[in-house]
């Protein structure tokens, strides 16, 4: 017997396991329990994975907007029209993981200033938790000096010099409020909408609803700098319980970016096309014999996996821009930095990507140590990232995208006006604790007014006196903007529907123009 | 003191209500032989319903003095839900007379009665149009074809405080003593002092008051009556500002640039161009036009759908602006790098509802931008990176109904691009990478005087901190 006649034998022997698999009590059981059901009602199924009931409760929920009611197994991420006029077409979300000091960038108290180094009041601890922070901590000022920028004024503290001029552009949100005073559950609550796992991302959402305009490339990408990903893991730009092909692919800029999307050592393009092919070709057979729409899914993905090849490394090559652009955003080609990522999405945008988030980590200040002190090394993270957030607005300004890009830029929380004193004892360097009752978070283009802030926080930035908005209220917001009606866009799950907002959420009108 | 009664009313008039409409249920309910027993309990059911209508009455007329609630509306409400517990009244009575024709009367008026006072209170509480959804305010402004030349005062201030103002500060009803239907009377201001300041908008009672929130006890108009659109309060903001002059046109009367921009937005809204162009508050900076400001307010037929068809099959995307629209959106995203001339007659089938399209990174015939001139309805057009030259440019200029052009990347010069001051609409135009130098920014900026141009090419000084780390 030859090696070929081996193998050929081997071969037959799999397809014949392969096919008696199919005959098994198992088999059986394990797909009638998932397809009887749809089976009864086929007629309705129409073909998309979900149970009949689901179906019509989805559209009944929806109010006849209903992204999965001509869908198309094979071309999950087709672009779909809002259901009403869309303001803005992309999203760019600059996460700053670790939750920036509003008290160092935006938020000006001179009264902070007053009150240094004196022992906090205890009516701002009565009854109060924080992470970190016992018994009775000390005041901390502001370790920034503010000024008054552009024509409306807006403070803005001298660690941003370049950001400083964008103050006529953006969109101020000072009295930002969340519940949840630890990184992972506040990320995934401003991210899911929920502070627990399992709910989809704001980006799957926006994926699943509508699609993406450029069926080369992911419809949601995300790009993580900082030397860790957010605490919250990789959940927070998960799908949740809508079809796995909405998550978020992880994308890099350094080396590829898109993990494997070279031809391996040896294969030729033709070769990976043959096989992809021969691949396919068998999964249409497999559908033809089964009808899972699964199957159809599975064909899809990798054809887009086939276009990528071919399509994202162009795009997502940041090396092709001019020097000067590399120079306004202060990338360092070759490395993973978030100047690099901001560059990358701008050029994803330019090319109809629908949603592109990126997580900057260390952002941590608590002054336990000097790498996350206020006056050492947070003083880095605001250079990392002050120019290159601010050419990336001015780049999509120059190229027409800004009216139709949302722009926003924020923690999962903000900082204690109170310096950490970890376990009771004053922590080496100048810090600041975890803070929900107030942060700042600003937004730019995508149809929101310029130059303008919207809340107002005490004296001392402790608490919002007006204007308070919550995480579900930006999400309704970021909703409002790309054409959805928060309470109507929602996808049934365990016998209810569900909603980014869930029950909550106000559209901030104020904002928008 | 009163005040705090009052505030229990919304929660004490669900019991009437739930005791009212049981006790009618079980009294029809009770005409069931094997359910009589339930009749046993009506009459306590309806003192139990007309003691908590008494005290839902209280309190409503404690309520009632308490904030600005449209007065018509009021006294209905009022007046019907005394009504309604006379009749819980008048009920008791015909059930302990055991008068079956009276107690099914009695029945059917309490539970009108309970319906028409329910459904005024909702109206009172979330505005006219709660129940059947939202109806916006619609427009007070008449079309005005040039604002500069209308007058201030009787082509604008008026009709905005006909349209928002004056069923209640008029003639025929002075709600705080104040009329603002003729100059006289608006000088003069009602019971709270003068109602405009002149020359100072926030020192001004009339506009302090529409500006406060909407849920405030003060805000005007009052929660369920038309409120002003932002364009119309911005330019009262102005007209105060500049001196509430009552005799001179617009263009008499001082204006920055940043009120320039907000009259000629107030002028297309009045012309109902762009329902959302209305300006926001950009606290002085440019305006900001948001896409939907981009979608005519006149409806399209639907496109030809094999036209559609055809032109995703060749790799171009077609999508409706909205679900509720017609008009197209058009984008060459992943539609190669020529875009031929079939394709440009293909689009020739949807001209009347393609008004966005982008075309980035393409080729384009010699024969083609002709037919991209043809795409009249357009009214934002991306032309980025593309083959279009000075003279190629001309065939742009049929585009009378674009706003929106971005020109990135194409190698047009000045001497061209001056002739896109024939585009009647154009509000924004990007010249990025374009062939143009400093030199020719005069000639631009003045022939395209209405036009926001960006040429882009910013630039970032390097800053110490850009290079350097804190240890």
């Amino acid at each position: 017997m030859t090696r070929d006649e081996l193998n050929a034998g081997r071969l037959a022997e799999e397809a014949r396991n392969a096919y008696l698999q199919l005959k098994t009590r198992r088999h059986f059981l394990k797909e009638s329990a998932m397809g009887l059901g749809a089976l009864a009602m086929g007629t309705l199924l129409g073909g998309c994975g979900q149970s009949a009931i689901d179906k019509l409760a989805r559209h009944a929920a929806n109010n006849s907007f209903d992204p999965l009611q001509n869908f198309d197994p094979a071309h999950p991420l087709l672009p779909k029209a809002p259901p009403f006029a869309a303001r803005a077409k992309s999203v760019i979300y600059l996460h700053m993981a670790g939750a920036p000091s509003q008290l160092e960038l935006f938020d000006y108290k001179p009264e902070l200033m007053k009150m240094d180094g004196q022992d906090c009041p205890p009516s701002l601890l009565a009854g109060k938790q924080f992470a970190f922070i016992t018994g009775v901590p000390k005041m901390l000022g502001p370790q920034a000096s503010f000024q008054q920028r552009g024509q409306s004024g807006a403070w803005i503290s001298d660690h941003l010099p370049h950001f400083a001029n964008m103050a006529d552009e953006v969109c101020f949100l000072k009295a930002v409020t969340t519940d949840q005073f630890n990184h992972a559950p506040a990320q995934l609550l401003m991210h899911t909408g929920s502070a627990r796992l399992g709910r989809p991302s704001m980006g799957s959402w926006v994926t699943y609803g509508l699609g993406t305009e450029n069926q080369n490339l992911p419809g949601f990408v995300v790009l993580t700098s900082g030397g860790s990903f957010p605490d919250a893991g990789k959940s927070v730009w998960g799908s949740g319980f809508l079809p796995s092909v909405y998550q978020g692919v992880q994308c890099r800029s350094e080396g590829d970016p898109v993990l494997f999307i070279k031809d391996p050592h040896g294969m030729s393009r033709d070769l990976r096309k043959a096989s992809i092919e021969a691949i396919n070709q068998a999964n249409a057979a497999a559908y033809e014999e089964y009808q899972d729409p699964e199957t159809l899914s599975r064909i899809s993905q990798y054809e887009m996996a086939y276009r990528m090849q071919i399509t994202a490394p162009d795009v997502m090559n940041i090396n092709d821009e001019p020097a000067y652009i590399h120079e306004m955003y202060g990338t360092q080609p070759g490395k993973s930095c978030f100047a690099n990522n901001a560059l990358l999405a701008r050029k994803l945008v330019e090319k109809g990507v629908r949603y592109v988030q990126l997580f900057d980590w260390g952002w941590d200040a608590h002054g336990d140590h000097a790498g996350n002190s206020l006056n050492l090394g947070i003083i880095n993270k605001y250079r990392s990232v002050d120019k290159a957030m601010t050419a990336l607005l001015l780049d999509l300004k120059q190229r027409g995208l800004l009216d139709e890009t949302l722009v926003i830029w924020g923690g999962e929380f903000g900082r204690t006006p109170m310096m950490e004193n970890r376990n009771g004892v004053q922590n080496p360097y100048k810090g600041r604790d975890h803070h929900t009752d107030a942060f700042t978070i600003w937004m730019a283009g995508g149809g929101v007014k310029k130059g303008f802030s919207y809340g107002e926080t005490d004296e001392i930035g402790y608490h919002p006196i007006s204007g308070k908005v919550e995480p579900f209220d930006i999400q309704a917001t970021i909703l409002h903007q790309l054409g959805f009606d928060h309470e109507k866009f929602t996808y049934p799950f365990q016998g209810r529907p569900f909603r980014l907002t869930d029950i909550s959420g106000r559209v901030i009108h104020e904002i928008l123009a | 003191m009163l005040d705090f009664f009052g505030r229990f009313h919304p929660v004490l008039v669900h019991l009437p209500i739930g005791f009212l409409l049981l006790a009618v249920l079980f009294q029809w309910m009770g005409k069931m032989a094997s359910m009589a027993y339930l009749r046993l309990s009506v009459p306590v059911i309806l003192v139990l319903g007309m003691i908590s209508a008494l005290f839902a009455c209280v309190t409503g007329l404690a309520l009632s003095g308490t904030a600005e609630y449209p007065e018509s509306t009021l006294g209905w409400h009022q007046w019907m839900g005394i009504l309604t517990t006379l009749l819980s009244l008048g009920m008791f009575w015909a059930v302990q007379r055991k008068l079956p024709l009276y107690i099914n009367g009695f029945g059917v008026l309490i539970l009108a009665g309970i319906t028409v006072t329910g459904h005024l209170g909702g109206t009172l509480t979330h505005g006219e149009n709660y129940l059947f959804g939202e109806a916006d305010a619609g427009p007070a402004l008449p079309p005005i074809a040039d604002i500069q030349a209308a007058h201030a005062y009787n082509d604008l201030v008026q009709p905005i405080f006909e349209a928002r103002c004056v069923s209640c500060h008029g003639a025929t009803k002075q709600k705080g003593k104040l009329r603002l239907d003729d100059p006289v009377h608006i000088l003069k201001g009602g019971e709270d002092g003068p109602a405009i300041k002149v020359g100072d908008p926030d020192g001004s009672e009339l506009i302090r008051r529409i500006l406060l929130p909407a849920n405030a006890k003060k805000h005007m108009p009052p929660v369920g009556e038309a409120q002003l659109l932002p364009h119309e309060i911005q330019f009262l903001q102005w007209w105060v500002r500049s001196g509430a002059d009552f005799r001179q046109p617009v263009n008499a009367l001082p204006q920055t640039s940043a009120d320039k921009q907000m009259l000629s937005l107030v002028e297309s809204a009045s012309q109902g161009l762009a329902g959302d162009a209305a300006p926001g508050n950009n606290g002085g900076t440019a305006p900001v036009f948001p896409l939907t400001a981009f979608i005519p307010n006149k409806e399209v037929k639907p496109a030809d759908p094999a036209t559609v068809q055809r032109l995703k099959a060749a790799g171009v995307v077609v999508l409706p602006v909205s679900r509720e629209s017609n008009y197209l959106s058009v984008n060459f995203v992943t539609a190669g790098d020529r875009l031929e001339d079939s394709t440009l007659h293909l689009l020739q089938g949807i001209r009347e509802q393609l008004i966005w399209l982008k075309i980035d990174e393409m080729q384009i015939s010699e024969t083609g931008f002709p037919l991209l001139g043809q795409l009249t309805a357009l009214t934002r057009l991306q032309l980025s990176r593309t083959n279009l030259s000075d003279k190629t440019l001309s065939e742009l200029l049929s585009l009378k109904n674009l706003q929106w052009l971005n020109l990135v990347g194409s190698p047009v010069t000045a001497a061209s691009l001056v002739q896109l001051e024939k585009l009647p609409e154009l509000k924004q135009l990007f010249l990025y990478q374009a062939n143009i130098s400093t030199a020719d920014w005069d000639a631009l900026q003045k022939a395209l005087a209405r036009v926001q141009i960006d040429t882009g090419n910013y630039r970032l000084p390097l800053l110490p901190g850009d290079t350097s780390l804190v240890k």
